[in-house]
Parts: structure tokens; sequence; C-alpha cells
């Protein structure tokens, strides 16, 4: 933990605080909106961060691989309470909503014969699909401003979904074009912290 | 469902490994998912796979969570539990180190880099999982025409997906979806 964190009045933040906290995110947040709805509860709710403080930790999250609210919830978690924080955080998001998806995954392997079952969970999926393209489009519409970001977008797309290439080889094939594209030539100014 | 040592070994090699690969959440890896659960290990069917897709989404939590049906499928209850922790650890352990040191990295180039360049790919990835899926599920045209208006809606307006999901499975339950 950074001294600067340290040194910052903390508010008092107990394990099952941090338990609580992210099962609530997973509850009401379900469907998507996550990050907003863990700014919504993080920031103005318990205000255990500031707006700043959520964005870095919401890049750190996102920067990193696995899901972007499960790492909010390690880096939150570590920032309180090291390594058993991290754990509680995990467990509030995770158990509750664990518990819910195995209860409909048995309901489902069960009843699909059901053709009225099958009827809605087509419905579903297709709606689904929209969910996950919805996030695509809106990250494409901020994100592919130049020729190379959409040159990479295509390619991953390509690679992935048309040629049904293993994910890992799509990577080792397409960060390093992207890294080096988007490396940092000049030095700007950087902020001073306040 | 049966459980072996060797179906719970490849369930850690298989989520292990994509714990670490999924930059951008789950929904980016839901290709190489689906690659490895329906065509290499023969786990699920593509019906299924789509049909728990579709339960991940409308579930609360972490869409990651369908990893755990994934699991169950192929190996019971520990094959639940295996698959679960594997897709979870590596990724937390990993954010657990970054988090301790991320204020060193603040200014780094390479952090900049990273950042900027994997946006794009993740954004491929996206969609890159939307036709997967739409594949698995042996969309007709009429489900085609759901997504595609369920996709529109979601970008345009900031309705709370969970409505969306409810009102597809009506119009499915209706039989309207093929």
């Amino acid at each position: 933990m950074s001294k600067a964190a340290l040194d910052r009045k903390q508010p008092a933040v107990t394990h099952r605080d941090l338990a609580l906290c992210f099962l609530k995110i997973a509850l009401v947040s379900f469907g998507g909106g996550l990050s907003a709805w863990a700014r919504q509860v993080l920031v103005e709710e318990r205000q255990w961060l500031t707006d700043e403080e959520f964005l870095t930790a919401l890049t750190l999250a996102r920067l990193l691989p696995g899901p972007n609210v499960t790492n909010l919830a390690v880096y939150v978690g570590t920032r309180f309470h090291g390594l058993s924080g991290a754990g509680a955080a995990l467990a509030g998001l995770t158990l509750v909503p664990l518990a819910i998806m195995l209860s409909l995954g048995v309901i489902y392997f069960h009843y699909h014969h059901l053709p009225g079952f099958q009827s809605v969970l087509t419905g579903v999926v297709a709606a689904g699909v929209g969910l996950t393209l919805s996030m695509g489009v809106k990250a494409g519409l901020d994100i592919l401003r130049q020729p190379m970001a959409v040159a990479l977008a295509v390619a991953a797309f390509v690679g992935m979904a048309i040629l049904r290439w293993p994910l890992w080889l799509v990577l080792v094939g397409l960060a390093p074009i992207g890294m080096a594209w988007y490396w940092p030539r000049e030095r700007k100014n950087q902020e001073e912290e306040p | 469902m049966t459980m072996n040592g060797g179906t719970l070994l490849q369930l850690i090699v298989v989520f292990g490994s994509l714990s670490l690969l999924s930059f951008g959440g789950t929904n980016t890896v839901l290709p190489e998912m689906h690659r490895q659960a329906v065509t290499g290990y023969h786990w699920l069917t593509d019906l299924q796979f789509a049909s728990i897709f579709a339960i991940s989404q409308a579930s609360p939590g972490p869409s990651s969570l369908i990893v755990s049906l994934v699991g169950l499928k192929a190996a019971g209850w520990l094959g639940a539990l295996v698959a679960t922790i594997a897709m979870f650890t590596p990724a937390a352990v990993l954010t657990f180190a970054a988090s301790l040191a991320w204020e060193r990295f603040r200014d780094a180039k390479w952090r900049i880099a990273t950042e900027k360049g994997l946006a794009p790919i993740t954004v491929g990835l996206l969609l890159a999982s939307g036709l997967v899926i739409t594949r698995a599920a042996d969309h007709g045209w009429s489900a085609f025409m759901l997504t595609g208006a369920t996709t529109i809606l979601l970008v345009i307006t900031r309705v709370n997906p969970l409505f969306v999901m409810v009102g597809a499975g009506i119009i499915g339950g209706l039989g309207l979806v093929k």
C-alpha cells in the first residue's frame, strides 16, 4: 500500500463491511452497468474512495486480466485490509451470486427439454448477445477513432471469430503491435500531485 | 455428470489460463471458452453453452461465474467448485500484487501503452463473442432481429439490461423467437 494512501484519513472499514458492500454491488448491478453501480456505492454512498481514487482503481481493474468488478473488489479489499480484505470483498461479490447461478444451472440442466423453457432461453440468449455486442459497440465508438485502432479491432475479431485461433495466439500477435503503436513518444508534463 | 481427476485437471488448466487471458473481462474469452469446452472437450453442446451464457448474463454478480456451470456439467459439484476457483484465483492474485505496486507504475510508459494498445483488441474480442454465441445458438432470423434490436436499445438508451433480458425472455416464451 502506498504512503499516500496510508496518509489519507481512512474510513473505518471492517471485513464484514467489505463483504456486504460488494454483495450489494453484485446484487443491484445485475444485467450490467457494474462500474456505474460500483461508483455509486463506493464513492457516493460509503465514501470509501474519492472520485479520482475510484477512476484510478477502475483503470487498474480494466488493465489487468479478469472481470473488472472482481479486480475492483480485490483492489478495494487490499487497500483497506491487505490479503484478507481482498478475500472478504471477493467472497462478498461472488458467493451469493454463485449460489444463484448454480441453482439456475441445475434447473436448466434438469428442465431444458421442456419446450417452453428453451423458448424463453432462446429469447434471453438473443438479448444476452445484444448486451455483449452493445458493450463492444459502446467501447468501439469511444476507442476506434484511428485507422490503427480499427485495424487492431478487426484483426482481433477475424482471428477469434472467423479463423477461430486460440486466444493466446491472437493476444501474442496483436498486443505487441498495439503497445508499440501507442507507446508514448514524447514526455508530456505530468500533473503534479496536489 | 461424471467425476474424475482427469476432467478436474482439465478444468483447472482451461480456466486457470483463461483467467490470465481475460483482458477486458470474461466476455472477451467466451469464444476461447466455447472452443475448449464445446469443440475441444465436449463438456457441453452448442445449445447448452449458449443457454448457460444466457443464464450468466441474466444472473447477478460477475458473469465469469458462467464457468461454474461449465464445471457443473463437466464434473458435477466438485467440477463447479474447481472451475470457479481456477477462473478467479490467478487474476485475483495478479490484481492483489498489482494493487500493492500500482502507485509506482503510475507514469510508466509501458502502462500507458498497454492500456491504449489493448483497448481496440478488446473491442474486437467482444464483437467476436457476439458472433460465436450466435452461431452456437444456431439463431434464426427472428433471433438475429431481437439481438439487433437489443444491441441498438442498449447502445442508445440507459435502460437496465435486466429489463431487456426479462422482455426478451417473455418474447421468447411466447414462441416468437426461433
